[in-house]
């Protein structure tokens, strides 16, 4: 990709995917069963 | 194969010695030492042939690819053995050599049987590692871990045995057309960890004795990426597949909080890069592909020994507990440092050089939302390092600061012969690439190549400090793709029961139609008269139903996959029609599943003889009556009981068709459980040392289950094959 400053631009972005996926995809998938399907 | 017919000699010698700390531990380093130089000295261009059974087999062939990849495998077999000289465990000595050893035998052989035969000790010996952790939770994993592999054991011997029908040969080459392209695929993708197939590599690396990670971490991803740049190289969905693993990956790494759960996922992702590179298949693909399972290895192993080091020492993995480890342990930190500067791609380290080949491959390969993909998944593994390093070991913690101090000699040595070697690559890429495969002559440094990776070094270092409270880790168990397989597999008492209903609705038509009638007809007037009646006024519904069933004559093989497919989910796995051979109430999996096949064999007759006669005599489109008149007349009968025996004997008669086959098969399932395994347990001592305790667990009941998992491929294939037209 040539278009100058894009990366720091999609750094940006990735870093936000990456903040975004922390808080709020373990409230949805945090395992409460644990142990139980053993 | 010769060097992993080295390692399993090992084993054996370290089961020997197993008693002699001394000897036993000179054993694991003199082998991999041994080999390491062997392999160095060993040219390219050797084919080692042997026929067995009259199937040529190459057990040993080299060539560039195969050599790279044994001169790293080999390195990290010894300095493995060295980290773990402090291991009092020496079964995981012995499984340890022989996983190696299996991965090996896989890296050199020349043709498939040889691969399949390395592929499953491959297998069974990184099982046995989970099994030397003895907690519950571990012979669970385990067990999960060994179904997941025989299946795809499975998988890749029936994409290699229709790729021998299709080509004539078992060498190994590529397979990346049509069904065995597929199978070859699925099978490797299994033990590549595809993101779907990829959920036993997060729940077993973190369960096995620290010791036997290190050795997981390494060969079993790796062993199935050389074997995707032998058969599916340049296959686009190979590519995609990379990628989707990189970035899967890596985002559920980043919530982990678990140590060496962590890496596990970042192996899924550093493995996704190396995926692909290899589905782009350009000659940089291949170069990055494999230039970057060298240099993973070698970061992913420190990795791994360095939260090793901080759970020798802490008795902790988790970053919630760790951390305070930078001035006790100022080693292993500069250690974990490289290996996380490494794993991040950051100039003069060897990941940079690597990932600058594969993304330079997507690029020229015309894949530019590859290489987002992969960018993506590299700013992931940057924030994940920075969190793993500092909340793992830079961070105060008064606690651990308290109890830390530096590992012993042979674990540091161990670490800093890895770190040396990750930095070399780094700084001279050009001597490590003169050894990949194809010729590599682009610089890896210049102004171009540097811009990139420090920018995202000084974004993400800036981020990480302004928002280190967002990337705190949090001890939870986040939730993984097999409780999406648990959830489907709750919904199969149900497709059962729809299935079951659908057949009913099919025997009563049957019934009532063709059977029924044949006998009023002669008997009962009246009654005839009356369904005659019911067949006219239904003529047009019929019509209707009549449609898709020469719909599905026409397209046979559908139909036998519907057949197939309905066998498998509605055929109750109660009612034996073969009494059960343990003379008990239970009958055992092996009858289950001959009951299975032979109700097939009704099903798919059954179903046959209508399509057939329905179709032969072109009475689709024709009236009720005209049906019920030609249906029943000895000329139609006939035919259509050839017919359905034709069909019948071809998909089931040769193989289970009668109860005496499946008593023989079980049988032979039960004397091979009670001589080979009771014979293990009860005479041969070496074989019961081997096996302990697990071969009594065996005992109860798995090697059935292996004889019903390999039944099932072996079905798969006569099924594949008889569609093909390749069984007659």
């Amino acid at each position: 990709m040539e278009i100058p400053g894009w990366q720091s631009v999609f750094t940006v972005l990735a870093i936000i995917y990456f903040a975004a996926i922390v808080t709020f995809v373990p409230k949805v998938l945090t395992d409460k069963s644990e142990g139980e399907h053993h | 194969m010769p060097y992993g017919l080295l390692f399993i000699l090992g084993s054996i010698l370290v089961l020997v010695f197993k008693d002699k700390p001394t000897i036993r531990k000179a054993i694991t380093l003199v082998v991999p030492a041994v080999s390491f130089i062997a392999v160095v000295l060993t040219p390219k261009g050797i084919d080692f042939k042997m026929t067995l059974m009259s199937l040529n087999l190459v057990v040993m062939h080299t060539d560039k690819l195969s050599l790279f990849v044994g001169y790293i495998f080999t390195f990290i077999a010894f300095t493995g053995a060295l980290y773990s000289l402090y291991n009092d465990d020496y079964r995981i000595s012995i499984y340890g050599m022989l996983y190696i050893g299996a991965s090996l035998g896989v890296v050199f052989a020349g043709d498939f049987i040889t691969v399949y035969l390395f592929w499953e000790l491959m297998a069974l010996a990184s099982t046995a590692l989970i099994w030397c952790n003895r907690s519950k939770k571990a012979y669970w994993t385990g067990i999960r871990y060994i179904i997941m592999h025989l299946m795809g054991g499975g998988l890749f011997l029936v994409g290699m045995v229709i790729n021998y029908v299709n080509t004539g040969s078992f060498l190994v080459g590529p397979v990346n057309q049509g069904l065995a392209g597929a199978f070859v695929f699925l099978g490797v993708g299994l033990n590549a960890a595809f993101i779907g197939l990829h959920s036993w590599l997060p729940e077993s690396y973190p369960t096995a004795p620290i010791w036997a990670s290190i050795l997981m971490s390494v060969y079993t991803t790796k062993t199935a990426v050389y074997m995707l740049v032998r058969t599916s190289a340049g296959m686009p969905a190979v590519a995609w597949m990379g990628a989707i693993m990189a970035v899967v990956a890596v985002s559920f790494a980043v919530m982990q909080s678990n140590g060496r759960k962590l890496l596990s996922y970042h192996i899924v992702s550093q493995v996704g890069y190396m995926v692909a590179a290899i589905g782009v298949g350009n000659e940089m693909g291949i170069n990055g592909g494999v230039l970057h399972l060298f240099n993973h290895i070698l970061y992913k192993s420190l990795l791994f020994m360095s939260i090793g080091a901080a759970l020798y020492v802490t008795g902790k993995e988790d970053l919630t507990e760790l951390g305070g480890l930078r001035k006790k342990m100022p080693f292993t930190t500069i250690f974990v440092i490289i290996a996380a500067f490494s794993i991040s791609g950051v100039p003069l380290f060897n990941g940079f050089t690597s990932k600058k080949l594969i993304f330079e491959a997507a690029a020229t390969g015309g894949m530019v939302p590859i290489e987002l993909l992969l960018e993506l998944a590299a700013v992931g593994t940057f924030i994940s390092f920075f969190k793993f390093v500092w909340f793992g070991f830079l961070r105060p913690n008064p606690e651990n600061e308290a109890i830390a101090k530096e590992v012993p000699v042979p674990m540091r040595v161990a670490m800093g012969m890895v770190a040396a070697l990750s930095i070399f690559v780094g700084l001279f890429p050009q001597i490590i690439a003169k050894l990949l495969p194809y010729v590599e002559e682009e610089p890896f440094y210049t102004v171009k190549t540097l811009q990139g990776p420090i920018q995202l070094l000084v974004v993400i270092t800036i981020a990480f400090i302004l928002f280190t409270k967002v990337f705190e880790p949090h001890k939870r168990t986040i939730m993984e793709f097999d409780r999406l397989y648990i959830g489907l597999g709750r919904l199969i008492p149900y497709v059962f029961r729809a299935s079951q209903k659908i057949d009913d609705a099919f025997n009563y038509v049957y019934h009532r139609i063709i059977y029924i009638p044949e006998l009023l007809s002669t008997v009962f007037d009246p009654v005839n008269n009356w369904l005659e009646r019911v067949l006219e006024s239904s003529e047009k519904l019929l019509d209707l139903a009549i449609k898709p069933i020469r719909y599905m004559n026409e397209n046979l093989n559908t139909f036998l996959l519907i057949g197939w497919v309905d066998f498998w989910l509605y055929t109750p796995l109660s009612e034996p029609k073969i009494s059960p051979y343990n003379g008990g109430n239970t009958p055992g999996l092996i009858t289950r599943m001959l009951n299975r096949i032979l109700k097939f064999g009704d099903t798919i007759g059954h179903r046959t003889s209508v399509t057939a006669a329905l179709v032969e005599k072109k009475v689709v489109n024709g009236t009720g009556e005209q049906l019920s008149k030609i249906l029943f007349s000895p000329d139609t009968v006939a035919p259509l009981m050839e017919f359905e025996h034709k069909v019948v004997d071809t998909l089931t008669g040769d193989f289970a068709a009668k109860a005496f086959y499946g008593n023989a098969i079980s049988n032979v399932a039960r004397l091979f459980d009670r001589i080979v395994i009771d014979g293990a347990i009860n005479g041969v001592a070496a074989i019961v040392f081997f096996f302990g305790e697990r071969a009594r667990r065996i005992q109860t009941g798995l090697v059935q289950n292996y004889a019903l998992i390999i039944i099932f491929i072996v079905s798969i294939l006569i099924f594949i094959l008889s569609i093909k037209g390749g069984y007659s």
